[in-house]
């Protein structure tokens, strides 16, 4: 039972992503140098013994469905992918002091969950960039556009912490 | 035993990682071939409906600037319409045009319901397709100069190839003195691109007119591409010309599909003398 509510959970999560990421965030760029990739907050969150093959076919999934609306079949799938099977490898070597389960600033504090976000953040868009460009004569372009979008993302992540997840433990 | 089941137990996330990416590679390396018959893109029926929907809600939101730019056609256009009305008045010696050269070109109006600027292989996605007439090759313009080409048509939607995208070559001329080029964009501003195979022996200047030539059987000759905004000399025998777009790509809301009727047509007997003389 506990199970199923879970898993209707994420399901709901993971449109909830895909809807967001599609009507509002699209097409939000600033100076034309940094996008948001909101979606892969999807990955980010979700809870931290969550099975590695769930994680990765949903990962596909989710870039994949991205991919339709960026017109960069495999791209997306394929950044998504690689930072789902990262994970917890990154978990494990930044350590958590205490047992959690649920990845959110409350649980983590602010320094960790940043560094976290941060690193896989960084990984997915320097795939999708340099994939997207593909040539190395634009190289120093590309990488200030990963590194603003990937700034850009957090800054949309870490909010994203403070307005659902930080009274969360008070309010139940 | 058990051993040997947790390392295959490890080795499953492995595989199943390996499976997937290889598939997205696959996926990656199969769209990236020009012309390639891809279904699963912007052009599609979900997506193409989804996009119209974000589109419609920005369209609203940028209803004041879009007014502005549609008075500012209209007005070129009155004028335009009033310069060839002068034109026919004043010509004394009657010349007998074709029809079918007279009404070579027609145009279809579209929405832009996505568009992108900052990869090195732009698409933009229109709200008319099959139903309304249009195929993959026809010429995309704007009103300030010439936009792309379609790649895939679905029923109710196009998908085109920007200027902005590596694989788009247009044959272009200089206004003052017929120079042939090709236009091509080589990544880096949207704002920006090269104007190639222009020989340094001709006189130009900057801010020297960019048109369309005669030689594409997409675009009408004489459309707009952009103006001459830096100028080197940089190879022995042509100029490095950098040529500024007069279509600003960020904003595009509304575009012209040509449709040119003598395309088959002249495809055609392109076609059969390049057989009769290879």
């Amino acid at each position: 039972m506990n199970q199923q509510v879970t898993f209707i959970n994420y399901a709901l999560s993971f449109i909830v992503h895909l809807v967001v990421q599609i009507l509002f965030v699209h097409n939000l760029e600033l100076f034309g140098l940094a996008f948001c990739f909101l979606y892969i907050n999807f990955i980010l969150i979700l809870p931290l013994h969550t099975n590695r093959n769930v994680l990765l076919v949903s990962a596909f999934g989710l870039g994949f469905l991205m991919d339709g609306f960026y017109d960069t079949l495999g791209i997306h799938a394929f950044a998504s992918v690689l930072i789902a099977y990262l994970r917890p490898f990154l978990i494990s070597s930044i350590g958590s002091k205490v047992e959690i389960t649920e990845l959110n600033i409350q649980n983590t504090g602010l320094y960790w969950f940043m560094t976290y976000s941060f690193i896989l953040i960084f990984i997915h868009h320097l795939t999708i960039f340099f994939f997207q460009q593909f040539n190395v004569k634009m190289f120093l372009d590309t990488l200030i556009r990963v590194i603003s979008s990937s700034l850009f993302t957090l800054l949309a992540v870490i909010l994203i912490q403070y307005l659902f997840y930080s009274n969360t433990k008070n309010a139940r | 035993m058990r051993s040997l089941f947790l390392l295959f137990k490890r080795f499953q996330v492995l595989l199943l990682f390996l499976f997937l990416e290889g598939v997205s590679l696959a996926l990656i390396f199969q769209h990236n071939h020009y012309q390639n018959a891809v279904f699963y893109n912007s052009a599609n029926k979900y997506a193409g409906s989804v996009l119209n929907v974000t589109s419609s809600v920005e369209g609203y939101f940028n209803l004041n600037s879009v007014n502005k730019r549609l008075t500012q056609e209209n007005q070129k256009l009155h004028a335009e319409i009033e310069q060839l009305r002068q034109l026919s008045y004043h010509k004394n010696h009657k010349v007998n045009l074709d029809s079918s050269l007279l009404r070579q070109y027609e145009f279809t109006v579209a929405r832009v319901v996505n568009n992108t600027t900052h990869r090195s292989k732009n698409y933009i996605t229109i709200n008319k397709g099959l139903k309304d007439g249009l195929r993959p090759g026809m010429g995309v313009i704007g009103p300030n100069g010439i936009i792309g080409k379609i790649r895939h048509c679905s029923k109710n939607y196009s998908s085109i190839i920007s200027l902005l995208h590596s694989d788009l070559i247009v044959s272009a001329v200089i206004k003052k003195n017929d120079a042939i080029g090709r236009i091509k964009w080589e990544g880096g501003s949207y704002r920006t691109a090269k104007l190639l195979e222009i020989s340094n022996h001709l006189k130009i200047a900057k801010g020297d007119t960019v048109l369309t030539s005669g030689y594409n059987k997409t675009f009408p000759p004489g459309t707009m591409i952009g103006t001459i905004q830096k100028l080197t000399t940089k190879s022995q025998t042509y100029y490095d010309i950098d040529v500024l777009l007069s279509t600003s790509f960020n904003q595009l809301t509304y575009v012209y599909v040509v449709t040119n009727e003598l395309q088959i047509e002249q495809e055609a007997i392109e076609t059969d003398s390049l057989t009769l003389n290879p």
